[in-house]
This record gives C-alpha cells, structure tokens and sequence, in this order.
C-alpha cells in the first residue's frame, strides 16, 4: 500500500516535483506495480536453491586503464548556459 | 533506377560496388522516401544532413579504386538513445533536447569504419522506457501496417523505419524486449545478443546489467550482417567478451545437416498465455519446424511466471540511480538557474521527464528504500539467478526455446497508456532473455487482420550462430505474402 504521503517523501527523494493531479493519479498507478511487484513474495527460496552464481569476477589487471580523451567539439557548443567557459548554475545553500 | 529502397543489404552493398547504381542515388532515393512516408508514421527525430556528402565520399572512393568497408553504402538508422558525434542525442526527452554527443558509440564507430551512413535518429519511448513508443517528447511513432495501431516499443521508431523502407538497416536497445516487441508489432526481424557480445559504450544508460544493443532488419541476412560488425571486445565497456575465435556468424550451415538432431522446447507457459490468434499462429509455425525435421516438444519454465516482476524491479531500481545525473544545467529546455536554489531548481526541472520515466524513478526509489530492499530488490536478483539457472538447464536439453514475442496483437493507439501495469504485461515473454543474459530474435511469422505476429527464438549464451542459423531456415519456408505496408 502506497500512500499520498509516502510518494510526497519518494518524489523529495528522488528530486522530481509532481503537481497535485499527478500526485492523485500516480499514488494509484504505483499501488498497483508495487502490488504486481509483491508476487516475488511467493517464491519460496528453500527449495529452489540454485548454484548460484553464474557470474565471473574480473581481475583488477583485466580493468581498462583511465585515459582522458579529449572532446573533439568545443564546449560552447553543446552546453548551455556558459559564462566565462563555466557552466552557471543554481545558488548552493 | 526505381525503388532502390527496397533492397537489402548485400543487394545494396553489391549494387554499389558493381556500379549497378551510386551511393548517392540509394540514399538521394531514401531521403526522399523518409520526406514523403516518415509524416504519417513519425520514426524519425533527426535526419543526419551529411548523409548524401558521406555517400558521395562513397563513390569517390568507389572510382578511385580504393577498397570500400563490407557495409558501405547502406543507410542505418540510429535509436535516438545512442551517442552520434555531431548528432543530436535526445533519448526523446525534453532533459536531452539539445544535446548534441562529442563522441560515437563503439557501435556507431565501427559501423562508420565498415563505410555504413547514419541516416538520422530514431524515436523512442522516453528514455527507452515504455512498449508502444507512446511515450516520446517527439509524438508516437504509427504501425506502418495500420496507422491507428501502436508499433510496439520501445525501439518502436527502428522497428517502424525498417518496415516503411525507410533504411537499409537500424539499431535499437533492449532491456526488457525494446528490439523484439517492435519488431514483432511490424513483421520485421529484431534480434537481442547475449549480455557482452555488443558494447553499451555510449548507449544512454537504463538498465545496465539487462540492457544490449541490437539489430533491426528486413532479414536475418541482415541482422546479422550488422552483428559481424558490431560485436566483439571493447575496452571502453568491460562486460564485452573476445569473440575472434568463436566464428559467431559465419555462414557454414554445417551445424545443420543433422537436423533431426535439433531438439526445439516450447515453452508452454509462453504459448499457453497467448491470445488466441497468437496462439494459432506459433502452433503453425512449429508444424513448419516439424516439417523441415526438427523435433519439437513442450517444456516448461516454471521460474516464468515470477519474470516480470523481477525484471520490472531491477529495471526501476537501475533506472533510478541511471536517470539521478539529469538536472537539465548543461543541456535540455530552456530553464533560467537564476534565483533558483539547488534543491529546488533540480526538482522542478526534473519534473519535465514525461509520465512513464517519472513513475519508474519513482517506483525505484521505492524498491531500494529502507525496508523494502530485500523484499523486493534482493529477492529480485534471486529470481534472476533463478530463471538463470532454470534456462540452463533447459538448454542442456534443447538447443532452441520457442515462444511468441508477444502474447497479444498490435492493439489500438491509447488504449493501454493509462494503465502502466497492463502495458508492463507486454513485456511478459520478452523479459526473461534479458535476465538471463541470453540471445533471442523475434521474427515475422503471420498476420490476422492486417496486424503482425512474431515468433521468439532464445538459445544459451553465445550460441548466435545455432539460433540465427535455424531461424533462417524458418525465415525461407515462411511465405508471408504481404512482404511491405501500403504506404
């Protein structure tokens, strides 16, 4: 169960303001994923233990090495809101 | 020459090459195809305005006697989540509006080297996230088979350009079945590679650990013409695999010659789930695979049923934590950051991602909060390993796992847009090939009422070259006698 005021805490956390229209149609909305998503519930893990995992782990020698690569395009031309070569932005508080 | 169009790959490669026309005739023709058909089905976002100089760099070369790539002349279409030097980027997203990448994707690279020309971008859901292509800043992209109908997603515009003639070859991305459910909405062939074998280096990140870039096209000739070319190593992405040695896609049919020995497990859970046209079709289709002496037999996956909630947990919860770098300072819609505090400024512009991105952010922030992360992030990854190992062995017993690539027919446009969960449920078969890592193409198979129906094929990892190989023995005893829309 999702309520209206667990999506206010879920948008604050996630950054993303939703108008009040949005509020009421999504708090539905994701009831019922979250109530679809509830079915990993079922699953009961005891008797179905596979060899997990089929995963490989790479060596710390196997990483590519970092290299910096230079951006063919200049700046200026694909970001906004440039001022003296920086980016401006929004007041830190 | 007349409707150059038309053509496939290696038609247009060898047309090149033998001079039986010019690069810069196939794509003149193809440019003013997209003008006249592209405003009734809306696939494109943005035509590449260089494409007829790179043609005509084609032809010199041509003329001049110098050796030209395996791939040159052809025109392919990019999904618009995929990074193009010089060319607009836009994930179909107000947040990416602007922005134009400074570098290719290796897919892209390697494509430009074999001589391919990028014809332009193509639509999308929104971030990749959706099934119907009803989710991009860009308008929907239309069925080419029937203008009302959805074209599936969310690679909907690759799938739809291809269908429409609109270039020789695309590339789409997959996460959850973004190639294959499109590609089954417009009978065409859409094909997800195993987890390592295509480089995600500069496809916009969803889903990382689900997520591979595959090929579109009118053939399995075609597809996997382009996964010659795209697969392999690749240093900027470390889930890559070497496959120099492994002859993936050559063209020795020998695999074949016993085909007795070919054992074909349907998956009854799959197929049994379908709507009934669906259903009738793929039990025709398997007498056809009967008929050319493969054996066939139902199984089962028990694991299935618990896939889409799984994968629509990973899914969220990546897509959360991938989607956290947009805050629209350096690109996207005009927003002024004055007067604005951080917080705030970040929160309001971020509030311009669409409906379904804003509904996944959200649903996975949910997953991975406190007190819910092992109730469903963990338990998620557990089915994952589950369906994983059930598929293994499922493999030791059949070679090939058969199933419709989606249960239903191509449904009317808005019809499922208010319900997210219905429109997840599209994903219900297409979703376990991601989890599992494994290849799957779907192909055209049929179609009742004018609306196409296709046929998923899944082998274990790596094993490409069995799975296209037995699909194109398929693909030539399938007469579908409609072969393009009437558009």
């Amino acid at each position: 169960m999702i309520t209206k005021d667990q999506l206010k805490h879920l948008s604050k956390l996630s950054k993303i303001d939703l108008t009040e229209n949005e509020f009421e149609t999504y708090t539905k909305q994701i009831e019922k994923i979250i109530k679809y998503l509830d079915k990993l519930d079922e699953i009961s893990f005891e008797e179905n233990n596979p060899s997990l995992l089929l995963l490989s782990f790479k060596k710390l020698s196997e990483l590519r090495e970092d290299t910096i690569i230079e951006p063919t395009l200049n700046i200026d031309k694909i970001a906004k809101n440039l001022k003296d070569k920086f980016v401006r932005g929004p007041v830190m508080s | 020459m007349s409707n150059l169009y038309t053509l496939n790959v290696d038609q247009v490669v060898n047309g090149i090459k033998n001079g039986e026309f010019t690069s810069e005739e196939y794509v003149s023709q193809i440019i003013e195809r997209i003008k006249k058909v592209d405003k009734k089905i809306n696939s494109f976002i943005t035509i590449n305005d260089n494409a007829l100089v790179q043609a005509q760099q084609i032809d010199k070369k041509i003329r001049s006697g110098i050796t030209v790539g395996s791939l040159a002349g052809i025109v392919v279409g990019v999904k618009d989540n995929i990074s193009t030097a010089g060319l607009k980027t836009t994930c179909a997203s107000k947040m990416l509006s602007d922005y134009v990448p400074p570098y290719d994707a290796t897919v892209i690279k390697r494509l430009k080297d074999k001589g391919a020309i990028i014809i332009g971008k193509l639509n999308l859901d929104e971030f990749a996230m959706g099934s119907t292509t009803e989710w991009s800043s860009y308008g929907l992209t239309r069925n080419p088979w029937n203008l009302d109908y959805v074209c599936g997603g969310s690679s909907g515009g690759s799938a739809a350009s291809i269908a429409a003639q609109l270039c020789t070859a695309s590339l789409g991305s997959d996460t959850g079945g973004s190639v294959r459910c499109p590609s089954s909405f417009c009978s065409v062939v859409g094909f997800k590679p195993t987890y390592g074998l295509v480089s995600r280096y500069g496809l916009v990140s969803y889903s990382n650990s689900l997520e591979q870039i595959g090929p579109i096209g009118r053939t399995i000739s075609d597809v996997k013409k382009i996964m010659e070319v795209i697969s392999g190593k690749d240093t900027n992405d470390n889930t890559t695999i070497d496959t120099k040695n492994n002859n993936i896609f050559n063209n020795n049919h020998s695999d074949l010659e016993q085909k007795n020995s070919q054992k074909i497990g349907l998956l009854k859970e799959l197929i049994n789930g379908a709507d009934e046209p669906v259903y009738q079709c793929i039990y025709s289709t398997i007498d056809k695979f009967n008929e050319f002496g493969f054996t066939s037999e139902q199984s089962s996956l028990k694991s299935s049923e618990y896939a889409l909630a799984s994968y629509y947990t990973i899914a969220t919860a990546e897509a959360s934590s991938n989607l956290a770098r947009f805050d629209n300072i350096r690109y996207g819609f005009e927003l002024n950051p004055d007067d604005y505090e951080w917080n705030t400024y970040f929160s309001k512009a971020r509030g311009n991602f669409g409906d379904e991105v804003k509904r996944r952010i959200i649903v996975g922030s949910f997953v991975l909060s406190s007190g819910y992360y092992g109730k469903y992030y963990l338990k998620a990854q557990r089915v994952k390993d589950l369906i994983k190992h059930e598929l293994k062995n499922l493999f030791k017993k059949y070679d090939l796992l058969l199933s419709p690539t989606v249960p239903v027919l191509p449904f009317k446009i808005g019809e499922k847009i208010d319900d997210p969960l219905k429109m997840y449920l599209i994903d219900i078969n297409t979703v376990l090939a991601n989890l599992a890592g494994i290849p799957a193409i779907s192909i055209p198979i049929g179609f009742k009422n004018g609306l196409p129906i296709g046929l998923q094929i899944m082998a274990d990892e790596f094993q490409e070259k069995k799975l296209l190989d037995i699909a194109e023995v398929l693909e030539k005893s399938i007469n579908i006698n409609t072969p393009y829309p009437d558009l």
